[in-house]
């Protein structure tokens, strides 16, 4: 049974929001402000965190500073809808995804499920499987990434974007392959979650000797992660 | 440049144009007389004329005549002594005009440039210095007209004469013209016209211009920049760019213009204000709305989830479809006190009975929602009866909300008083509602009064925070001021003052 920690300051729509989960499986924990939150994040293994933005004293994004700064935790951001400044600061902090809110309780579920799906399917499996091209090598059971040796933090949603990448290293991969692969949902219209996933990869990965970068944005078509 | 800059240069040298012309004009015509009358009025020939009068009073006519033969060696003023009969002292020639202009101008001016004395000899002499005309081009040397005032016969007065000097005080400038010659020598070669044309202050006309010119030019400039840096200042704003401000623009200046630069600012800096505070307002409506609309979806949810949770889901549904129903009432009414376009219908309200039938509904409301072991209590304490003038149904609304407000964040059994006070040396009346709750912290005081928001100790109730922002509006539309402070020990103090229209101290 999956463990999710629920962060929001709407006593009365967590409430629902828990039987909801329940009801589909899931063993919930509600957190009414941030700093609950994070106390809650650190104490106990959850699976995923759902959060929501706007509330009062600690708000969201700080939570997430919080929770990011010693956790690898996925992270559901609940954003109000239109506002693309929380949405994009949020993922540039290392949320894996966001929902609008209002949204359906099947659909947040549905986000749930995608990034559950990913995360748990890598933790069992074949250890030794390693992929290497270039500089790079990941080991995606192990979820492990390593950069000329050195060892990478990526957040999971990073880390799947990466995988998928790497699995097909030369080859231009579109914006909504990786968003079907990595974050398990079609891309939608002006979302820009992906670029910013992939600039902050970028940060964090080296370039080539000659100033290059060895994912490159292929104007209209996607990202590609060169071999060489 | 623009067509103002033109427009003030060109109504402002026409103004000095015409001014220098008139003064030019005025000038000339005054000294066309002076011109014309024959004879020296400079301060030189004055003091001249003084000396030989001393001379001649002092020293006799042997003096004067001394002295004149003595200034006649030399290039000076030369006065003229002559005696009744028209004879000059050194028998000099002199023209009749001159004569009869001599006779004029004492009469005219009195003795300050003619001196009329009586000599030791029985003879009274009259003292004053003729205008020569000066040397001018060679033409002058061969007609009547161009030659100085002679008597027939005689030799022309330049020969006598050393040749005036071309400027200098006192004698003759060719700017101010020349003398007229006798009536019976007029040239006929020589029309008078180009002479009175000749005696026109060319060069300080020109110079008037000039200056004209350039003034007008400053001026315009001066009055036109400021105008200018307004207007782009305007465009600016109305591109919708609200921080434009032109004081600095103006620099040091300090008239109307300047007044008007720190105006706009004012403006601009009030709509920046205004527009921030409405772009803020509908972030908050659409996030108070925002959160109905989660819950309302989440019912939803819940109910296609299980068919047995349809009831409560249903109920809840209702619920917040109330909510907001009610909020979106309460920001209609809050949008139409805050423009100010209620015009208030103003009668008589008895205030001790809304505030009765207030405590009244609070109580019942109290009871309702309280176990009986825990009900707070909604005391009012009248201390006089009041009569305000205003509207009932927004009085009421404010006081209720502010009533329901204190109950809200009261503890259980924790009692809040409605206080009516009367002070007599305001003429106002004090309405206080004290509840015993948490109270808010301090920095949060007056913007519990603003929509939306809320303090930070307040529980995530029903509550939009829209409430006590409709109460303050109301009691400003009012004519009155609302304060909140906290209690000595714990709870919310909200204090309303309102002018009355009667007081009755028995209660």
């Amino acid at each position: 049974m999956s463990k999710v920690l629920l962060i929001d300051d709407d006593v009365e729509l967590v409430g629902m929001l828990k039987e909801y989960l329940e009801q589909e499986g899931f063993e919930a924990t509600v957190a009414y402000d941030g700093e609950a939150g994070v106390l809650y994040a650190f104490s106990q293994p959850f699976d995923i965190v759902v959060l929501d933005v706007m509330m009062p004293k600690l708000n969201g994004i700080e939570t997430l500073r919080r929770i990011r700064a010693e956790s690898k935790l996925p992270v559901i951001m609940l954003t109000a809808k239109g506002d693309d400044a929380d949405r994009i600061v949020g993922l540039e902090l290392g949320a894996d995804d966001y929902v609008p809110k209002p949204c359906t309780p099947r659909e947040l579920v549905a986000r749930i499920r995608a990034i559950l799906r990913r995360t748990q399917l890598s933790t069992n499996g074949n250890q030794a499987l390693q992929i290497t091209v270039g500089a790079l090598s990941i080991w995606p059971e192990q979820r492990r990434v390593e950069w000329n040796g050195n060892p990478l933090e990526l957040t999971s949603t990073e880390f799947n974007l990466l995988e998928v990448l790497v699995r097909n290293a030369g080859h231009v991969v579109s914006k909504n392959d990786l968003s079907q692969q990595a974050l398990g949902r079609p891309i939608a219209r002006f979302d820009r979650s992906i670029d910013v996933h992939l600039s902050s990869i970028r940060q964090k990965l080296g370039g080539f000797a000659d100033g290059h970068h060895c994912i490159q944005t292929v104007y209209r078509m996607g990202y590609q992660l060169l071999k060489e | 440049m623009g067509r103002l800059f033109w427009k003030f240069f060109f109504f402002f040298f026409l103004a000095q144009l015409t001014a220098v012309l008139g003064v030019g004009l005025t000038i000339w015509m005054n000294n066309r007389d002076r011109e014309l009358s024959g004879i020296e009025l400079s301060p030189s020939a004055r003091s001249r004329v003084d000396a030989a009068s001393a001379t001649l009073e002092y020293g006799g006519v042997e003096g004067l005549k001394h002295l004149l033969e003595g200034w006649q060696k030399r290039r000076a003023p030369q006065v003229y002594a002559v005696d009744e009969t028209g004879q000059d002292l050194l028998k000099r020639p002199l023209p009749q005009e001159t004569l009869r202009a001599a006779d004029e101008v004492v009469e005219s001016t009195g003795n300050r440039f003619i001196k009329r004395v009586q000599g030791n000899d029985q003879h009274s002499y009259l003292l004053f210095v003729p205008r020569y005309e000066p040397r001018f081009g060679s033409g002058r040397e061969d007609g009547p007209a161009g030659s100085p005032p002679r008597i027939e016969g005689s030799p022309p007065l330049d020969e006598m004469l050393p040749p005036p000097p071309t400027n200098g005080l006192g004698w003759n400038d060719q700017h101010f013209g020349h003398p007229p010659p006798p009536d019976g020598e007029r040239g006929d070669d020589r029309p008078p016209r180009p002479r009175l044309f000749h005696m026109f202050p060319f060069k300080p006309l020109l110079a008037g211009v000039f200056v004209s010119f350039l003034f007008a030019a400053l001026l315009a400039w001066y009055f036109s920049k400021p105008i200018r840096n307004l207007r782009t200042a305007f465009e600016e704003a109305a591109r919708g760019n609200l921080n434009t401000r032109v004081s600095k623009a103006m620099g040091s200046r300090r008239d109307e213009l300047a007044d008007l630069g720190t105006d706009f600012d004012a403006m601009t800096g009030r709509l920046d204000s205004l527009l921030h505070g409405q772009t803020r307002l509908l972030h908050h409506v659409s996030h108070e709305l925002r959160s109905p609309l989660a819950r309302l979806q989440m019912a939803i949810g819940l109910a296609r989830q299980n068919a047995d949770k349809i009831p409560t889901s249903l109920d809840r549904i209702e619920r917040e479809s109330e909510r907001m129903d009610k909020l979106v009432g309460e920001l209609l009414e809050l949008s139409r006190l805050e423009s100010g376009v209620v015009n208030l219908q103003k009668e008589k309200v008895d205030i001790n009975e809304l505030l009765a039938s207030v405590v009244e509904d609070a109580q019942y409301e109290a009871d309702a929602t309280h176990p009986p072991t825990e009900r707070p209590e909604v005391w009012f304490v009248p201390n006089a009866h009041f009569v305000v003038q205003g509207q009932p149904d927004l009085l009421h609304r404010a006081i209720e909300n502010i009533v329901r407000n204190a109950l809200k964040y009261s503890p259980p059994d924790g009692d809040i008083r409605v206080e009516l006070k009367h002070d007599a040396e305001a003429k106002r009346m004090h309405l206080s509602i004290a509840d015993q709750g948490p109270g808010v912290p301090p920095g949060e005081l007056e913007s519990i009064f603003q929509p939306f928001v809320r303090g930070s100790t307040a529980n995530n109730g029903d509550g939009h925070g829209v409430g006590l922002a409709i109460a303050k509006q109301v009691v400003e539309a009012h004519g009155g001021t609302i304060i909140a402070s906290n209690r000595p020990r714990t709870g919310l103090l909200i204090e309303i003052v309102l002018p009355y229209l009667t007081v009755d101290e028995d209660v």
